[in-house]
């Protein structure tokens, strides 16, 4: 739980160059929920690497709960994002995936087996977890990706695209499970702010 | 089916394909079976004339002689060998993890200048190679030689894993990023992890060019300290008392088997590595 700030944020690629983002302000509430849309090429993903400290902004400040967060570096800004690509480990089996972060931020090991296998059930996912990647189909890694981003409680979800690679069918499914999912768990997981953007207006 | 695929494919065009095919074999493996039958071979057996004749007597002389002479330059090329390969194949890993995933101004064109490394004969760096070793306490040992051969094959090693890397999705390592972990967790965990192809070629390219090398082992070492290619070259040149072919021919197998092995144990990686890249594109 946590609002997410936006002040002045600016973002050129280099002297000289056209601004990618330009005095960019935005305030997101306590679990709020939002969408970014529009033409490819207009900034999306970059807003969102500034957000997740992937990208520095070459001015004003980005703000999680009132704390100035703009200098941090990734790891310590508590922001999970989850990509169009998935971006799943290819060598460690799903379990692993889920553990990495944890284990990273040194969570106690019964403590991260319980949250795996929490993450686990909501998702469906519990009879993969020993599964590789690429043994998987594009809806299962989905999944999985978006259990790596669940596992960790981070104060903010950043979702780049995450639909994009599913089917259209598919995609209706996924998109209830995605606001129905944590929800279902624990409420407070359904008012995470959440920055998302997709391509498709219907959504 | 398939029975009836087979019959018809024993046509008179198959066969000629066949004949040429054995006929090159033969013609390829000839000088390695003179190598091996005249290893076995008396002195005197050899003096009779016929390189293709069965030895008369099969006598592992030649071979106990030719371990005698080169046992220790066996050993030193060894020590230059193993260090080499592994120190350049590391650092080549981490260089191609930093110019492909971790890039900063000027990367490009660093890169760019890595690569005349490749294209340097080895003749060009003997001078300023000698002159370093000397001012660094190196010459003349083995250390030296693995100093040189891990500069060297830096430029190699480099470029082997920084195109590897290249078709590994960005994604990766920021999702990793965000999950908390280092510059070293990241290479440790997820990206060596996934490169058992090109590792394997690194170390076969790199243990074939530093065992077999021959000019930076003449040049930079001195007695004690050869590597068995020098010492090969040694033996064969000797000008004095009669030529033991049979000790020669020994000897340059010995010589040959590391690489050899290297190739049996490694090799179905070392095509599967160097074409991934390409078939990905």
């Amino acid at each position: 739980m946590a609002t997410l700030e936006l002040r002045k944020v600016n973002k050129t690629y280099g002297p000289g160059l056209p601004d990618t983002l330009k005095n960019i302000e935005l305030k997101i509430k306590e679990g709020e929920f939002l969408i970014l849309v529009g033409p490819s090429g207009c900034g999306k993903s970059t807003l969102m690497n500034c957000i997740a400290g992937l990208e520095n902004i070459t001015g004003g400040e980005i703000l999680i709960d009132e704390t100035d967060i703009s200098g941090m570096s990734p790891k310590d800004r508590d922001i999970a994002m989850v990509f169009q690509s998935y971006a799943l480990y290819p060598t460690m089996s799903v379990r692993e995936n889920i553990e990495f972060g944890l284990k990273i931020r040194k969570m106690a090991p019964a403590a991260i087996d319980e949250e795996v296998s929490r993450v686990a059930k909501l998702l469906q996912i519990e009879h993969l977890l020993n599964r590789k990647p690429g043994q998987l189909s594009g809806g299962q890694q989905q999944r999985v990706a978006m259990g790596r981003a669940l596992a960790r409680r981070p104060k903010i979800y950043l979702f780049d695209e995450p639909l994009s690679n599913l089917d259209a069918k598919l995609r209706v499914e996924m998109r209830t499970d995605e606001v129905d999912a944590p929800a279902s768990e624990n409420h407070h997981r359904l008012r995470d702010p959440r920055s998302d953007r997709g391509h498709d207006p219907g959504r | 089916m398939t029975s009836l695929v087979g019959k018809s494919s024993i046509s008179l065009s198959r066969i000629a394909i066949y004949a040429v095919l054995i006929l090159v074999c033969v013609l390829y493996l000839v000088p390695l079976v003179v190598m091996l039958l005249t290893s076995f071979k008396t002195p005197e057996d050899i003096g009779t004339g016929n390189l293709l004749s069965w030895p008369a007597v099969v006598t592992a002389i030649g071979w106990v002689k030719a371990w005698d002479t080169v046992d220790g330059y066996f050993w030193n090329s060894i020590k230059i060998t193993v260090p080499a390969v592994l120190l350049s194949t590391g650092i080549g890993a981490l260089n191609g993890y930093v110019l492909s995933m971790w890039r900063f101004r000027g990367s490009q064109a660093f890169f760019g200048l890595l690569l005349f490394g490749c294209f340097l004969p080895f003749q060009t760096v003997l001078l300023p190679m000698s002159f370093t070793l000397g001012k660094m306490g190196l010459a003349s040992t083995t250390t030296g030689l693995v100093f040189v051969h891990v500069v060297y094959g830096l430029a190699f090693t480099t470029l082997f894993f920084r195109n590897y890397y290249v078709s590994v999705p960005d994604a990766l390592v920021k999702a990793a990023r965000l999950d908390g972990a280092g510059f070293f967790t990241i290479f440790a965990k997820i990206i060596l992890p996934m490169s058992t192809p090109i590792v394997m070629v690194c170390l076969i390219w790199q243990f074939t060019q530093i065992w077999n090398d021959f000019l930076f082992g003449v040049v930079f070492s001195s007695g004690d300290s050869q590597p068995i290619t020098v010492a090969l070259n040694n033996l064969v040149n000797t000008s004095t008392g009669v030529k033991e072919y049979n000790v020669d021919m020994a000897a340059a197998m010995i010589a040959g088997l590391p690489t050899l092995l290297v190739y049996v144990v490694a090799g179905k990686y070392f095509v599967r590595g160097l074409t991934a890249g390409a078939v990905k594109g």
